[in-house]
């Protein structure tokens, strides 16, 4: 199988509700940055859970940061997907590591990513950062 | 009682089409207004998008003055501060048809605990059976969860076919 293309969109400060995204097939690293409240949720997040997908069939580890403070419910649904791919990926003896970095001043996103673990199945470091 | 525009206690308004643009815009400004108060301006923040965007995506009355947004339902909002507490509400126009089924979701919401809310947000964020399931409940339930308090609606009859909704949600200052 073919290596796949890294996915690189940067931050646009004016479309501030799409999340930046970095995944890097070489590296096996994903991130995905800043905050999610496009108006197609579907759209946006269809073809990186593509990507995740094909990736899984062709390595055997990766790291995926989320460094997310804002993301609305529909997108909540997506990142659940990837939670969930993430989990088949790691049923099937992949290793997995998923990093959510958080801000101090938002308490109530660590019962968000418990409620994210919880439904997932899958262990989450939560990290967090001033600010 | 009705609030008026001048209201010293009203601390951003607007009414029009719910653009995304300017959804963006307006939760920028607000949180400008409460950056000294980090906790209660995240979930300002939070509240924010999940009140207006259903109002953009659900209001029965919709502007398409701009092709490039999908979603443009019109609507107003305020953002209200007194007795150690903002409140946020949206209004819009709803099907009449629509009221009950939207009472009905309030009450069930207000019934339940924080934990309960929260296990049904995870019910409710897996994949809908119905195709058509719209989504715009599980932003109430946020709602609930992060605020800890019970939201409020009124429903006033605009004519034989469409109802007025309006939705407020309650954050304590921290």
């Amino acid at each position: 199988m073919e290596n796949l293309k890294n996915i690189v969109i940067p931050v646009n400060k004016e479309t501030p509700y799409f999340p930046s995204v970095e995944f890097d097939y070489e590296k096996g690293e994903c991130t995905l940055a800043g905050e999610s409240y496009m108006e197609d949720c579907y759209k946006f997040y269809n073809p990186l859970i593509d990507w995740l997908n094909a990736y899984c069939e062709r390595k055997n580890s990766i790291i995926f940061n989320f460094k997310l403070y804002y993301f609305n419910t529909q997108s909540s649904r997506m990142i659940l997907k990837i939670f969930e791919t993430l989990m088949k990926f790691k049923e099937k003896g992949g290793q997995v590591e998923i990093n959510w970095y958080y801000y101090q001043s938002d308490p109530d996103m660590v019962e968000e990513v418990e409620d994210f673990q919880r439904e997932s199945g899958l262990e989450v470091n939560l990290i967090e950062i001033n600010g | 009682m009705a609030l008026s525009i001048n209201d010293s206690s009203i601390k951003l308004a607007y009414k029009g089409p719910f653009y995304i643009d300017v959804l963006s815009g307006m939760a920028g400004h607000l949180r400008q207004m409460y950056k000294l108060k980090p906790i209660t301006c995240n979930r300002l923040y939070k509240i924010f998008f999940e009140l207006t965007q259903n109002v953009a995506k659900y209001s029965a009355e919709m502007c398409n003055l701009y092709q490039h947004y999908k979603y443009g339902g019109i609507g107003s909002f305020t953002v209200e501060e007194n007795n150690n507490a903002i409140r946020i509400s949206t209004t819009n126009v709803i099907k009449i048809e629509d009221a009950p089924i939207l009472v009905k979701y309030c009450n069930e919401i207000n019934s339940m605990s924080v934990e309960a809310l929260r296990e049904y947000r995870s019910l409710k964020r897996r994949p809908q059976p119905d195709p058509g399931d719209s989504g715009a409940y599980i932003g109430i339930i946020q709602i609930g969860i992060i605020t800890k308090n019970k939201i409020e609606w009124v429903i006033e009859p605009l004519s034989e076919r469409f109802s007025l909704f309006t939705i407020t949600a309650k954050v304590d200052i921290e």
